[in-house]
């Protein structure tokens, strides 16, 4: 059970990021708090509180940076604090390349913890694996992250990538961004748990854009593997330029399942994983091309 | 810091500590039906309404909800003006034990907001949340779907229609459970839902290590903690060998569990226990306490412990009732009918099969929790959460050293029990520390200590051998078992008997053979589990069933019918087995299984699904490229309670308004047994059930009964009040009698009036008001007890229909079909209810639920996260169908419903997933992993199958 010396209640987040600076001790930033109430982590002496901090929305990207070329469309800007099942329900969600956020947010746990689970929780506790990183990934989605020196936008993949030196402590992710270039995309999303209702045991996203019968642009990321969340690019390079059909689907899950090495734990072996990340690829190439 | 909100219309202000959730801070304020059941997020039992969305409350941190509007289930209705979902789910017997139903009818109100008319799918989706142990959300969704307008999802004509099947009065209604609209509105008290004045939070300490001797204990920082009240280790409490299995004494389990021990043989086991002011600074005292250990090699193969040379794990001199403790022996089991090796030598064909079943949870939605207090009088008494509060009696009194007549037990509410409960395992400590303290003291396991320190089901071995004629008849049938106990031996030689016992008998055979040996190994501990042994057993024998009708090329239905039990067989092998010891004479008098095969099949289509198939063709195409459906089937029986052991007693007392009192020693898990109690009472005494109040599980003031388990209640103690009722409806008919001028022969009591053959005829009530203010004035009460020989079994058949993606080996069941011959069904809505849940534990056994630890003994997944149950996505339409035959032995004709669900399940599934793909999978559970590794061991050998020629 958690032990907490303070629970602090910002309204805004840069107010967030102050306390946490100011706060003594060993401190988080809780917003849905599904994992990390949960967690009991005893050695936490505070945390800092996003619920009130006005982080809890969905609405197009007005930033000019982030906009989409003519006929994109805008992008969309996602507030951290934002509920997993907001994003499940938003047709603005739905809309965007195929729905394969929605789709991605749709699996994630059930019914009562999507009610509090947030956006900005799945991104960090990426660890489980949680089920929204891959579908970010394979928009190319970003980040807007916030400290006292200011904020920054860094690319997820990059996130994930270099995570010590992207994100530390005091850190505050404000919200994710999707671009508008994602609107000429279709693309899907694929769990695969003991269960329906289960963490996954992988999962893995894939979008692409189909022009005259080829694949013009492919994605593909993958979580689950032991590792942070990831993007294939030995999958996404081959993709370019082959005919969108079955047994370029085939190839594409069997290149992603070469290009992972997945560990083992107590829900399957890194074996099993590496397998199924060829499959769920596959499926969800197939899934995208066909939107 | 202070929270402001508000709750249930309510303005509300409170002060709040930054780690407190709001499921505590609720839970202070009095909203006692919002239920602590995991606190991680994972079951749904905490679930509020925060803003109208339903929520765990257990992951919400108070403040969070400072300005927010959270609706308790208290918000929705009471007795007095219910919503319509609370008499909906009670009308529907949604509710079993209901400790998840609070939460869950919250999600569906929120549900129901925003979608008025939701489908099947929706409501499945609503609810998910919110995980049920007793049912299989069957009737939960119907009351849902009925609230909205929607189709019922399941096609009503294999339901049964919850007609009186007659000729009775109350007995075959489907009468809506005696707690009322209360259970479904928070009312209803479970254990953690009483008062205390000064209470304590109790905690235990517990092993990091699975095998090690306790060196030193140093509990002094601990205790200089303010707040903390007593800090109890080795040394500060009795050390009385005992059982910690609740069954008859003396117990047929080795005495091998003492309070606190100088050794812990397993992570997760006892060190000490400490009483404190909150639960935090129990925690923080649990942590101060230093303990030096010296490791001991572990046992964690339980096919090494009786290795020479292996660790003994009950090195201790003063257990008793161990078989062999140097080699890890806690207990074995042999029996023979007829001489099997002549058998195989006759035999044309004998297949051989070994299974391998896991360590489950039974995971009762309410953890273990007992409070314990000295009264006015200083006698201890114990609220408790148990099947068995007579043995805990029994047990606390003799491990804590005081006088049984200066304990009471009483049971409140429970929130499921399964087995898990019939077992004391947290009152006799929670009893020492208010003997230490004279203070009130609560403990609770949390889902951890759930699942890894109550009890589990037994993870056995099994070989079976069976030699059979050309024709498939069975000549010679042999089961070997290796049981393993974990550290100690509760029920650790029952259980296996009861492996053979339940499963063995179901087809004939001239010779039949069981051996078991139990081993101890430093993992968790073995328990009761619903089905008690005969889940593992039926697991191997009905999948060795299929494997044998396969190779003949038999029909798997033929196969069984030819070879099952028929009505006036005898049944030699559960005989020779008994409970620890020989039984009794058995002849089958009742037998609905052939019904309940027709009943199943038709149902299911089995013929026509096989007749798709052509020969050697393994599935048919199922919803997506890569997917195969199969359908599997079982044939079962069981016991209706323990024969010549289980005694059960009933007190009724009459009142003068011509109502009663029906007091009970039997134990109400949740599964109805006080309703139907009720009902029987109702049937003799000739009045509606709304006029017995049933009073039951209390030591001090029912009779005894031996509790909730081995299928008992409605045979065994239903049978006590029948005879008790009896007693006290011939009394009334004397005094009848006087009042009518007539003689008592041929008076009969029905409709709540008591008839001459005259017509003459006077009411109930007059008649118990003239017995007791009347002439000759008396107090009719009658106690009668019963104890039977027979152990009627029930019967059941089951078809499973799985899809499996062969691909990743993931296994989807779509539909459970499962007819149940239970005798004469006392109350069929209740008795579905009980196949629904029985039939749903039984699919995680098969394809989920999985204890799983580390090369040191430690659980990997002891959390609700990652062990997994089914919730209402994951749930298959579930069918159950009553198939009715009039057990002689039984009260009104009635056997038992509700352990049998539990054994036909996992090998359906396995049978299915061999229909579906060709793969034969012997080791549980069936992992999307396996599967998939069966799939291609198939491929690479070339067989038929998915692998090879099967995608046709
Ligand atoms: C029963 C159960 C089942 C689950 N199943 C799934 C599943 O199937 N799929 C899945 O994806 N997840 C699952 N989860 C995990 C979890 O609910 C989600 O990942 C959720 O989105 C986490 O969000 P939260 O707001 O609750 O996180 P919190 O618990 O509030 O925070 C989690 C972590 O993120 C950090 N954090 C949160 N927001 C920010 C921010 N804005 N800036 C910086 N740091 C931040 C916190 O400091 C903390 O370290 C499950 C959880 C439970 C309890
Ligand atoms: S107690 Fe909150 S979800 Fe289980
Ligand atoms: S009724 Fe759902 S857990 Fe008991």
């Amino acid at each position: 059970m958690l032990d907490l010396s303070a629970l602090l209640r910002p309204t805004s987040p840069e107010e967030a990021i102050r306390l946490f600076a100011e706060t003594p001790g060993n401190g988080l930033y809780v917003s849905g708090g599904t994992v990390i109430v949960p967690s009991g982590s005893p050695n936490l002496d505070f945390l800092v509180d996003l619920s009130a901090a006005g982080l809890d929305y969905v609405r197009p990207l007005a930033d000019n940076a982030s906009t989409g070329t003519a006929g994109e469309g805008p992008g969309l800007a996602l507030g951290a604090g934002t509920c997993i099942c907001d994003l499940a329900r938003s047709q603005q969600v739905a809309d965007l390349a195929g729905g394969v956020l929605h789709e991605a947010a749709a699996a994630v746990a059930n019914h009562t913890v999507r009610n509090r689970a947030t956006l900005g929780g799945n991104v960090v506790a990426s660890h489980y694996p949680t089920d929204l990183p891959p579908a970010l990934l394979v928009l190319e989605a970003s980040i807007l992250a916030m400290n006292l020196d200011g904020k920054r936008e860094i690319d997820l993949e990059t996130f994930y990538t270099d995570r010590r030196t992207q994100h530390k402590k005091g850190d505050l992710i404000v919200e994710v961004r999707v671009p508008g270039a994602s609107r000429n995309l279709t693309a899907a999303f694929e769990k695969l748990g003991r269960l329906k209702l289960d963490i996954a045991t992988v999962n893995a996203a894939a979008a692409v854009r189909v022009e005259g019968g080829g694949v013009v642009h492919a994605r593909a990321a993958v979580s689950g593997t032991g590792r942070p969340p990831a993007r294939l690019h030995d999958v996404e390079t081959f993709l370019i330029g082959q005919k969108a059909d079955r047994e370029t689907f085939e190839e594409a899950g069997r290149i992603a399942s070469e290009s992972v090495d997945p560990r083992s734990n107590h829900r399957a072996s890194g074996e099993y994983r590496k397998k199924m990340i060829g499959v769920l690829v596959r499926r969800a190439l197939e899934r995208a091309a066909e939107k | 810091m202070t929270l402001r909100f508000v709750v249930n219309g309510k303005d509300v202000a409170v002060e709040v500590e930054p780690s407190e959730v709001l499921l505590d801070s609720l839970r202070r304020l009095g909203y006692r039906g919002v239920k602590s059941g995991c606190r991680t997020g994972s079951c749904g039992t905490c679930t509020v309404l925060l803003d109208g969305r339903p929520v765990p409350s257990c992951t919400v941190l108070a403040a969070q909800a400072d300005g927010r509007e959270v609706t308790t289930i208290e918000g929705l209705g009471d007795t007095d003006n219910p919503h319509p979902l609370q008499s909906g789910f009670l009308r529907q017997g949604a509710a079993q034990c209901a400790y998840c139903m609070q939460g869950m009818i919250l999600s569906a109100k929120a549900l129901l907001d925003t979608h008025p008319h939701p489908t099947d799918e929706e409501i499945r989706e609503g609810i998910s949340g919110n995980l049920c142990r007793c049912t299989g959300y069957v009737k939960a969704i119907e009351a849902v779907a009925e609230l909205g307008g929607t189709r019922l999802h399941l096609d009503s004509s294999n339901r049964h229609p919850h007609r009186n099947p007659g000729p009775y009065a109350t007995v075959g209604d489907p009468v809506e459970k005696t707690e009322g609209i209360g259970l479904v509105s928070g009312r209803a008290k479970y254990t953690d839902d009483f008062a205390f004045e000064g209470l304590l939070q109790g905690r235990i300490k517990r092993s990091p290590h699975a095998h090690a001797r306790i060196v030193s204990i140093d509990a002094s920082k601990a205790r200089a903690l303010e707040g903390v009240h007593a800090v109890l280790t080795c040394e500060d409490v009795p050390r009385v060998p005992h059982s910690t299995a609740g069954q008859n004494c003396p117990e047929p389990s080795p005495y091998d569990s003492v309070m606190l021990d100088r050794k812990v043989r397993f992570v997760g086991d006892r060190v000490a226990a400490v009483a404190a002011d909150t639960p935090i600074l129990a925690k923080r005292a649990c942590d101060l306490i230093e303990v030096e250990y010296e490791m001991i090699e572990p046992v964690l193969d339980f096919e090494r412990a009786m290795d020479e040379g292996a660790p003994v794990i009950h090195d201790e001199d003063d257990a008793t009732g161990i078989l062999d403790a140097s080699r890890n022996m806690a207990a074995h089991v042999d029996a023979e009918v007829g001489d099997v090796e002549e058998g195989f030598a006759k035999a044309e064909h004998v297949f051989e099969h070994t299974y391998r079943v896991q360590y489950v949870h039974a995971n009762p939605s309410e953890p273990h929790i007992a409070a314990t207090f000295l009264d006015e009088k200083n006698r201890l008494v114990v609220v408790t959460s148990t099947q068995v509060p007579f043995h805990v009696r029994r047990i606390v009194s003799r491990v804590n050293e005081i006088p049984l007549h200066d304990v009471r037990v009483v049971k409140p509410r429970i929130g499921g029990g399964f087995g898990v409960k019939q077992e004391v395992i947290v009152e006799d400590i929670c009893a020492a520390l208010t003997l230490a303290t004279r203070r009130p003291v609560k403990l609770s396991l949390d889902r951890s200590e759930e699942l890894v320190s109550s009890r589990t089901r037994h993870p056995q071995i099994l070989k079976l051998r069976t030699g059979v004629a050309a024709d498939g008849t069975i000549l010679a049938r042999e089961m070997r078992v290796l049981t393993n106990t974990g550290a100690y031996g509760s029920h650790g030689l029952t259980v296996p008997s009861n492996t053979g016992s339940k499963s063995l008998p179901l087809y004939r055979s001239p010779a039949i053979a069981f051996s078991n040996d139990t081993v101890y190994t430093n993992l968790p501990v073995g328990g009761a589990c619903r089905g008690y042994g005969a889940p593992q057993g039926y697991f191997a024998m009905e999948s060795h069933s299929d494997e044998i009708a396969h190779a003949l090329g038999m029909d798997p239905a033929e196969f069984r019918l030819m070879n099952a039990i028929r009505e006036g067989d005898e049944d030699p092998i559960a005989e020779k087995l008994g409970e620890g010891k020989e039984g009794f004479r058995r002849v089958i008098q009742t037998n609905g299984l052939p019904e309940c095969w027709e009943r199943v099949s038709e149902a299911a289509d089995w013929e026509g699904w096989r007749s798709k198939l052509e020969p050697g063709q393994f599935g048919t195409p199922g919803s997506f490229r890569h997917s195969r459906v199969g359908k599997g089937i079982t044939f079962a029986m069981h016991g209706s309670g323990i024969p010549g052991d289980d005694m059960g007693a009933a007190t009724i007392k009459a009142n003068e308004d011509g109502s009663f009192n029906l007091l009970v020693g039997a134990t109400d898990l949740g599964t109805g047994s006080d309703t139907i109690l009720a009902q029987i009472a109702s049937e003799v005494l000739g009045v509606t059930p709304e006029k017995v109040v049933v009073y039951s599980s209390d030591t001090d003031r029912t009779p005894f009964d031996v509790g909730a388990y081995a299928s008992s209640t409605t045979y065994v103690s239903g049978g006590a009040v029948v005879k008790a009722a009896e007693m006290v409806r011939d009394r009334l008919l004397v005094h009848a009698a006087a009042l009518l001028a007539e003689g008592p022969q041929g008076l009969t009591c029905a409709d709540g009036k008591v008839t001459a053959p005259s017509g003459k005829s006077v009411s109930l009530a007059d008649v118990a008001n003239a017995a007791m203010y009347g002439e000759d004035k008396e107090q009719i009460s009658f106690t009668a007890s019963n104890v039977t020989y027979d152990c009627p079994p029930p019967f059941a058949a089951a078809c499973c229909t799985v899809e499996v993606d062969t691909e990743t080996g993931r296994v989807d069941v779509t539909d459970f079909v499962c007819a149940v011959d239970l005798g004469f069904p006392i109350n069929p809505a209740l008795a579905e209810g009980q196949i629904e849940g029985g039939v749903l534990m039984g699919l995680g056994y098969a394809l989920s639920e999985e204890m799983l630890f580390d090369g040191k003994g430690r659980m990997l997944n002891d959390n609700l996260r990652d062990y997994r149950v089914f919730s209402s996505v994951d749930a298959p339409p579930i069918r159950a169908i009553l198939v009715r035959t009039d057990e002689p032995t039984g009260p009104f004709g009635a056997k038992s419903v509700s352990e049998i669900p539990v054994d036909v399940v996992a090998p359906a599934v396995a049978n299915a997933i061999y229909a579906a793909t060709g793969v034969r999978l012997r080791d549980l559970p069936f992992t999307p992993e396996k599967v998939l590794a069966g799939i291609e061991a198939l491929a690479a050998a070339g067989g038929e199958g998915v692998g090879a020629g099967g995608r046709r």
